[in-house]
C-alpha cells in the first residue's frame, strides 16, 4: 500500500513537471526589441506576462502594430512541451470551439522549455499556400527578460527582434 | 527615418499581422514533364558534400491536382555505377484545398475514405504547396517530439528548358541541409 501511494506521488510530481512554467519567468514586463544587429535606438515597446497556471501557463505578448498573443498553455504529449488549452481561445481572434486545421488558416501555437529558457512558437498558413513561422525565445537574464523573436515568411528568415524587458513593479 | 517608421517597421518584422499577400501564378501545366538533372547537397552541421543524379515528373491529378515523383541516385566519386550507390524514389500528390491556390498532400489511400484529422503535436507532418512567379514551392513542416520544428522548403523553378530546383531543410531556426540543383526537359 505505502509502496503505491509513493508511486503515485512521484506521478503527481512528474505530472507537474511536465506543465512548470520556469519561475524566473513569470511575472508582467516590459520593454523594447530592435532588430537584430541594429545600433542603439528606438526599439519596438512589447509587453509580456507569464502566469503559472494549476496545470500549465498563461502567456500574453502585446506590441503596438502586431496583434496580440494570448492564450492559455498546457503540457502537450510530451515532456516540457505545451499545447494550447482547447477552447481556451488563441491570440484573442480565435472563439471557442475553432475545429478548422491549420490547412485552414488557424494558427498553430505551441512552446517548449529548454533548460530555464520558454520557447514559443506558431505557425499560420494563409489562402495562397504562404506562411509565416514565429520563433519567439524568453529567457531569464539575472532580473530581467531576454526576448528574441525569429519570423520566417514562405520559408525565408527576416531579420531577428532581440531586447530585454524588465519587470514592471 | 522617424521613430514612427521605425517603429512601424519593427512591428511589421514582429509579424503577428501581415501574411504574404496574393501574387500571380504560374500555370500548373507549365510544369507538367519530366526533367532530369543534377544536384549538389551540402549537410551544414558535417560539412558534408554529396552529388546526385536527379529524375523529376510532374503530372496531373484528377483536375486539378498534381503528382510529384522524383528519384534520387546518389553518387560514389561521381560514379552511378559502384558499389555504395544509392536510389531512392518518393512521390507526393496534391490538390487544391477549398478551391483555393493552397495545395494540401492527398493520399491515394484515402481517396475514398475520410482523412483522419492531422494532429501536428502528436507529429503529424504537415505538407502543402503553392505556385508563384517564383515557382513551384512544396513545404513540409513537422514538430519534433521536443517540441523544435522541422521546415523543408524545396522549390522549383521553370527557366528556359529545365528546372532550377533549391531545397532546405532548417531545424528549429537553423539550416542543416541545403541542395541546389538543375534539371532539363527530357523529351
Amino acid at each position: 500500500m505505502r509502496a503505491i501511494l509513493i508511486l503515485l506521488f512521484v506521478l503527481l510530481l512528474a505530472g507537474n513537471a511536465r506543465g512548470e512554467l520556469p519561475d524566473a519567468l513569470a511575472g508582467d514586463w516590459r520593454g523594447s526589441l530592435l532588430v537584430t544587429g541594429a545600433d542603439a535606438g528606438t526599439g519596438l515597446p512589447v509587453n509580456a506576462r507569464l502566469d503559472p497556471t494549476r496545470d500549465g501557463f498563461e502567456i500574453a505578448i502585446n506590441a503596438p502594430g502586431a496583434k496580440r498573443l494570448d492564450a492559455r498553455m498546457v503540457p502537450g504529449p510530451a515532456p516540457d512541451v505545451f499545447e494550447v488549452e482547447e477552447g481556451g481561445g488563441l491570440f484573442g481572434f480565435l472563439g471557442d470551439g475553432d475545429d478548422r486545421s491549420v490547412l485552414d488558416g488557424r494558427p498553430l501555437l505551441w512552446a517548449r522549455r529548454a533548460a530555464e529558457s520558454l520557447v514559443v512558437y506558431r505557425l499560420q498558413i494563409v489562402a495562397d499556400g504562404g506562411f509565416e513561422l514565429l520563433h519567439i525565445v524568453l529567457t531569464p537574464a539575472a532580473d530581467r527578460l531576454e526576448v528574441s523573436v525569429q519570423r520566417r515568411l514562405d520559408g525565408v528568415p527576416e531579420p531577428g527582434l532581440h531586447g530585454f524587458l524588465d519587470r514592471r513593479s | 527615418m522617424t521613430h514612427f517608421c521605425r517603429r512601424l517597421a519593427l512591428a511589421a518584422l514582429l509579424c503577428l499581422t501581415t501574411l504574404p499577400g496574393p501574387v500571380s501564378a504560374q500555370s500548373l501545366t507549365d510544369y507538367f514533364g519530366a526533367f532530369v538533372g543534377r544536384a549538389e547537397v551540402r549537410d551544414t552541421g558535417e560539412g558534408l558534400v554529396e552529388t546526385r543524379d536527379i529524375d523529376i515528373e510532374i503530372g496531373p491529378f484528377r483536375r486539378t491536382g498534381f503528382r510529384l515523383r522524383w528519384t534520387n541516385v546518389t553518387l560514389v566519386d561521381g560514379r552511378r555505377d559502384v558499389p555504395g550507390v544509392k536510389r531512392r524514389v518518393n512521390e507526393v500528390i496534391f490538390e487544391p484545398h477549398d478551391g483555393s491556390r493552397l495545395f494540401v498532400e492527398a493520399s491515394v489511400a484515402n481517396l475514398f475514405q475520410r482523412q483522419e484529422e492531422m494532429s501536428p503535436l502528436a507529429g503529424d507532418p504537415v505538407r502543402w504547396a503553392k505556385l508563384d512567379e517564383n515557382g513551384m514551392h512544396v513545404f513540409s513542416f513537422a514538430i519534433l517530439e521536443d517540441g523544435q520544428y522541422e521546415l523543408q522548403t524545396y522549390t522549383r523553378q521553370l527557366v528556359d528548358d529545365g528546372l532550377e530546383l533549391t531545397f532546405e531543410r532548417v531545424v528549429d531556426g537553423e539550416v542543416l541541409r541545403r541542395i541546389d540543383g538543375w534539371a532539363v526537359r527530357a523529351d
